[in-house]
């Protein structure tokens, strides 16, 4: 069976608040028979480590249902909080959508839609 | 290999101990500074009171290991099985255990000053008196049913943690940033009466914990129901709240 893969791009701030809502909508995608969640950051300017936690509880309840998290185009900021919180092996991180086109999607893994 | 030959390894400069087996052993107040056990099987290892500084045990086997009094600052413990291990008392400052499985460990009283337990499951662990102060940070940590009775969590970051069922009985929580702390079941927004009642409930039970703190200076924000949150907000008279503050590794 072809897998489903979902992007979600948020944009401004990833605090505690709009990271808990984006936590909530990939759960729900994840529920509702999506199998891959893309995360495109390229319009985060901004993230706290409020965010990052609200990702990682994101993770860790998509986990729990066979599924995962990619994370494609992180700013300077954001990966430097990957990295202060060592939480960059976590995730899978690709530069850019392209190349997150070129080496996860597949004929059997296509994107569902822009979020 | 046994205790013996592993002291006579050490002491000939040998370093790299990746993979070995050395599971149910007595290496009791062993020194092993510096080296990397990382992948190995310690399981049921006595290695109270080993000096263990900057050890890399990053996805070996700690299984019902009994660690007591052990000195492990700055090791390595990412993903690593710490399962019902006995760390007690132990020194584990400005130590890594991203990802490491502490299900049903015993921490109480151990020093756990800056360590990094993002992503760690700590289900049901024990940290009783722990000292989880400084920059320790436990982002998405699972801490069900954990007992945090007096736990010292001063200045600890839990963004983004599970603390259902956890026991925060006289826990030291001033300036802890606990936002977007999760708490049970969230996820269900059609039952959201029923979650805030159950949010309410454990979140009034933390700040009555809080209350016996001062002030905490900095700002607190859990994730509760919208209804728990109102509620809260007007039921308590504590000052200090600030939504959203950049934590300080963001700002």
């Amino acid at each position: 069976m072809a897998s489903v893969v979902k992007a979600f791009q948020p944009s401004g701030i990833l605090d505690g608040i709009n990271g808990n809502q984006l936590r909530r909508e990939i759960i729900s995608a994840v529920e509702t028979g999506v199998d891959l969640v893309l995360l495109d950051l390229q319009d985060v300017t901004f993230m706290n480590s409020a965010g990052i936690g609200t990702l990682l509880a994101a993770l860790r309840a998509v986990r729990t249902k066979g599924s995962n998290i990619f994370i494609c185009s992180i700013n300077e900021q954001v990966k430097m909080l990957f990295n202060m919180t060592k939480m960059e092996r976590i995730f899978n991180i690709y530069s850019s959508r392209d190349e997150f086109n070129s080496k996860i999607l597949s004929p059997d893994r296509q994107l569902l839609e822009n979020h | 290999m046994d205790a013996n030959e592993l002291r006579k390894r050490y002491a000939a400069g040998e370093r790299d101990f990746s993979k070995v087996n050395l599971a149910g052993g007595n290496l009791s107040g062993i020194t092993l500074a510096g080296t990397n056990f990382s992948g190995a099987n310690l399981a049921g290892t006595n290695l109270s009171g080993a000096d263990l500084f900057g050890v890399n045990l990053s996805e070996a086997n700690l299984a019902g290991a009994n660690l007591t009094g052990a000195k492990a600052m700055v090791a390595l413990l990412i993903g690593t099985d710490l399962m019902g291990t006995n760390l007690s008392e132990s020194d584990l400052s400005g130590a890594s255990l991203t990802e490491a499985n502490l299900t049903g460990a015993n921490l109480s009283m151990a020093n756990l000053t800056g360590a990094n337990l993002s992503m760690a499951t700590l289900i049901g662990a024990n940290l009783h008196s722990a000292n989880v102060s400084g920059l320790a940070l436990l982002l998405a940590a699972d801490l069900s049913g954990t007992d945090l009775t007096k736990t010292n969590l001063n200045g600890a970051n839990l963004a983004g943690a599970t603390v259902s069922e956890a026991n925060l009985t006289g826990a030291n929580l001033r300036e802890a940033n606990l936002t977007g702390v999760v708490e049970p079941r969230p996820t269900v927004d059609t039952q959201s009466q029923m979650l805030s009642d159950n949010c309410l409930a454990s979140t009034k039970n933390l700040f009555s914990c809080l209350k016996l703190q001062s002030t905490p200076k900095q700002l607190l924000i859990l994730w509760v129901g919208a209804g728990a949150m109102t509620q809260l907000l007007k039921e308590n008279a504590i000052c200090d709240w600030i939504f959203c503050g950049a934590s300080r590794f963001a700002s």
